[in-house]
């Protein structure tokens, strides 16, 4: 009866320490990780729904996250300038009382992977247009919004998308009406041509490569921003404007209803 | 001399900027752009855009970039040592500002203006330190007196030996006497004016040697050294000998250690100090090397931070790896060093390994370098330039011999066949035999395949001028409807002068749409030196200002390699140019568009 109870209490220690042992490798890991995000490159843990602010280069993305990012700076008309990024933004705010993690993608084309990335993760998306570009040559805006139309899963989850005709300031600017018709008719024209191109490479049929030759759109009808699963809401803006005159609290508006 | 100098984070907020003068254009913008994200080759830290040149510096661990402009035309050595020292001090002051920036409670932008005065400060300091390491190193010229050569002539020899006699007689006389003379030859002139000195002293003739027992009480004396003098105490006070103000310290256990190198201090600064590395505080990690045991444990709590030594040894075993996966030597090298470079300053938790970490930085890196900057959308280029320029859209093949160029581009015939393209094939290879006659076949195929479009060949037989008839062809195809001329070219070697200035002249008479270098997935280290010979030879031999270079790749035989595809990666790092179509096979259906992450997972995949 001692030697059981002997058996017994050595399994019962061996038990206990195995389990401190495994709290302990737990504690150490959530610890490592923690370590890893202060590095501020390392993307960064969200804890609440994402809003992605994509669209090409050059077109106000960053100008708008740091908008957003600091109403209290942004009501004074103080926001930091911006240059080209080569870095994902990514931050928790506080936009119009709600929390959301706020995502700006570098707009350069080889940062498409990681814009899929975090479109895939998106509650709501915020696409960001230089309106004196699209007066200009509307194609490559377009082929950037078909990509993020296309990509991520967007029309899958039904993700509200705002297009914003960013750069009203300026007099060569196209007004809302005329970008979303242009997009519309480049868009029609680029879904064809994406039909025609080549399979991609390598078997997986559902990788995210081919997603965006996806078809938008109905076939045999023109191609309108209705027709999508998304809802797609245009609106004016400028950044250079500041806060009020620039159409933010709109945005923000805009967020705090899509995420609801 | 400096015309701006910003810091802002990588992510594009500016946090802090001075500009000197009026900037023209966005210089910083063409960097991060070119330098930055494009073009992944730049070992130098210099850019040059427009007027001006530009250097910079990362502070990786809070993802933050430092960028200095000046003129092109100046140089400035010191703006690498500002760069660094700016760093250093920025760091150091605004670190929980800039971490700030992602913390949700903080909704106002940290003002950054308080750095003013301190770049100033850093600046002046920078320059100062510039300014005395020049100086120190280019001492005023040696007098020619000083020379050796000066001491080979007759009067150089002279007057050594004439110091030397000087020298010896001031020893044979007692103290204060010497002290005596030594000033008497001082108002003389001195050692300068030893000429007249020598010469008095020529004049004073030959002195007689003094033998044993002969010489006189005094220099008898002063020949004696032994026993301690009264009058050796000249020199022989510590005063005289050690510089008190430089001393070092003595430890607890009476070590005497001598002092540190002092940093001269700037005069009037107040007290500013430079940063300098060593500095540095490295997060707490390297305090005491402790035992083998609790370092580790050390680690393990605190994390470590990433340096260049510690990533050598990951780095050189993926730098095998890539190698492996039959990626050029070189461009290896260079891409694991770029990688190395950017996670200097990262800080790992102590459970991660630095592998899983260099694994991931290498795939986003890879991702990047393959993926395509402009668009690939041939379709679409063909309707935009039918439309718009009314003409056929022209694509010119090119490329080594027997890398697959006319099955290529009769599976590209095919693809545009199939969307209804009216296709035209210009049969510019004109030197190898059964060239034309294989594209003859092909296009029988062709039509064969496909039922209302048709395809047809543009050709003229062997032995004639290939810019010419694929100038014909063009003219042909516009007459005649045609949406796509395809142009197929001899193949040469990249080191074929002649053939490469041919090559040189059909692109620059016809200006191709479209110039797709085709290369074979199979070949290894030769990728580089063809694609850049390739550039090279349409950039020289042209003649014109605006060159065209190589507008796209076409990898074939890719069905060959099972996961060994490092030539895409090659390709596509030397030109900057993506992948436009991969041909897996030898049929006419075997061609596909390039998917990135599909060849990257094959690159990583052990």
């Amino acid at each position: 009866m001692g030697g059981g109870g002997g058996v017994l209490a050595a399994l019962a220690s061996v038990l206990v320490l195995a389990l401190a042992g495994l709290a302990g490798w737990f504690l150490l890991q959530r610890h490592s990780a923690a370590i890893q995000q202060t590095n501020l490159g390392a993307a960064a843990a969200r804890k609440s729904r994402a809003v992605v602010i994509a669209g090409r280069m050059g077109a106000g993305k960053t100008a708008l996250w740091c908008h957003l990012r600091f109403p209290e700076t942004s009501a004074t008309q103080a926001v930091p300038r911006t240059q080209t990024s080569m870095a994902v933004n990514a931050s928790e705010a506080r936009v119009a009382g709600a929390r959301v993690h706020l995502v700006d993608v570098p707009g350069h084309q080889k940062y498409r992977a990681d814009r899929d990335a975090q479109l895939a993760a998106a509650s709501a998306v915020v696409f960001v247009v230089d309106s004196v570009d699209a007066a200009r040559d509307v194609r490559p805006a377009a082929e950037a919004l078909y990509d993020v139309l296309a990509s991520g899963g967007l029309q899958d989850r039904e993700c509200p998308v705002l297009v914003l005709c960013n750069k009203q300031d300026d007099s060569r600017a196209a007004s809302n009406e005329r970008v979303r018709a242009a997009l519309e008719a480049e868009i029609d024209t680029l879904r064809a041509s994406r039909q025609q191109a080549l399979d991609s490479l390598g078997a997986a049929a559902h990788d995210d490569a081919d997603r965006a030759s996806d078809f938008l759109g109905f076939e045999g009808k023109a191609f309108s921003f209705e027709d999508l699963a998304t809802p797609v809401q245009f609106n004016e803006a400028s950044m250079a404007l500041g806060r009020s005159a620039g159409g933010l609290e709109m945005v923000e508006q805009w967020i705090a209803d899509a995420l609801q | 001399m400096l015309d701006q100098f910003t810091i802002a984070t990588k992510g594009g907020v500016v946090l802090w900027s001075r500009e000197y003068t009026d900037i023209a254009g966005r210089p910083v913008d063409a960097l991060v752009q070119e330098a930055l994200i494009e073009s992944a080759r730049t070992d130098s830290t210099k850019y040059t855009s427009g007027a001006y040149s530009l250097q910079w510096a990362f502070a990786n661990e809070l993802n933050v970039i430092f960028v200095a402009v000046y003129q092109k035309m100046l140089q400035l050595p010191y703006v690498e040592d500002l760069l660094r020292r700016v760093r250093l001090h920025f760091i150091a002051r605004f670190e929980a500002e800039i971490r700030a920036l992602v913390d949700p409670e903080r909704a106002a932008f940290p003002a950054f203006d308080a750095f003013n005065e301190e770049f100033d400060q850093v600046w002046r300091a920078v320059e100062e330190r510039d300014q005395r390491e020049r100086k120190s190193r280019q001492a005023a010229p040696r007098k020619f007196e000083d020379t050796k050569k000066f001491q080979a002539t007759a009067r150089g020899a002279k007057l050594e030996l004439d110091e030397l006699a000087q020298a010896g007689e001031t020893l044979l006389v007692p103290g204060r006497k010497a002290a005596k003379m030594r000033a008497w030859n001082e108002r003389r002139g001195g050692s300068a004016g030893g000429e007249d000195g020598a010469a008095k002293k020529a004049k004073k003739g030959k002195e007689n040697r003094v033998w044993e027992g002969k010489a006189s009480k005094q220099a008898m004396e002063a020949l004696d050294f032994s026993g301690g003098g009264a009058e050796d105490s000249e020199g022989a006070t510590g005063s005289a000998l050690v510089d008190e103000s430089a001393r070092g310290t003595r430890t607890a256990d009476g070590i005497y250690e001598v002092a540190d190198v002092a940093e001269r201090a700037g005069g009037d600064d107040g007290g500013f100090v430079l940063l300098d590395d060593s500095d540095e505080s490295s997060g707490g990690n390297n305090s005491g090397g402790g035992g083998g045991i609790l370092g580790m444990f050390r680690s393990l709590a605190s994390g470590r931070t990433l340096t260049l030594e510690m990533l050598a040894e990951p780095m050189a075993r993926m730098r095998e790896h890539l190698a492996n996966k039959n990626v050029a030597a070189d461009i290896a090298s260079e891409v694991c060093q770029a990688v190395a470079q950017s996670m200097v300053g990262m800080r790992v938790g102590g459970l991660q390994s630095t592998r899983a970490l260099v694994e991931q930085s290498m795939e986003t890196a890879l991702t990047r370098i393959l993926t395509p900057v402009s668009s690939t959308d041939i379709i679409r280029d063909i309707d935009h330039v039918r439309r718009q320029e009314r003409r056929p859209y022209t694509m010119a093949f090119v490329g080594v011999n027997g890398v697959g160029k006319s099955t290529n581009l009769s599976k590209v015939c095919y693809w545009l066949l199939q969307n209804n393209k009216r296709v035209l094939i210009a049969a510019c290879d004109t030197f190898r035999s059964g060239a034309v006659e294989q594209l003859r076949v092909h296009v029988r195929n062709l039509c064969a395949l496909s039922e209302n479009q048709s395809v047809e060949i543009f050709e003229r037989g062997y032995g004639k001028d290939s810019a010419a008839i694929a100038k014909d062809a063009i003219a042909h195809g516009a007459q005649n409807g045609f949406d796509v001329v395809l142009i197929d070219t001899a193949g040469r070697m990249q080191d074929n002068e002649p053939l490469m200035r041919a090559l040189s002249k059909l692109v620059n008479v016809n200006r191709p749409d479209k110039i797709l270098f085709v290369g074979e997935a199979l070949v290894g280290n030769e990728a580089v030196d063809q694609l850049e010979k390739f550039n090279r030879a349409m950039r020289s031999f042209s003649g014109q200002s605006q060159t065209r270079q190589i507008d796209g790749i076409i990898l074939t035989k890719f069905d060959t390699i099972d996961d060994r595809v490092g030539a895409a990666l090659s390709m596509t790092y030397i030109t900057g140019k993506p992948i436009v179509f991969v041909g897996t096979g030898q049929t006419y259906t075997d061609l596909r568009k390039m998917n990135v992450a599909q060849v990257t997972r094959a690159l990583l995949r052990p």
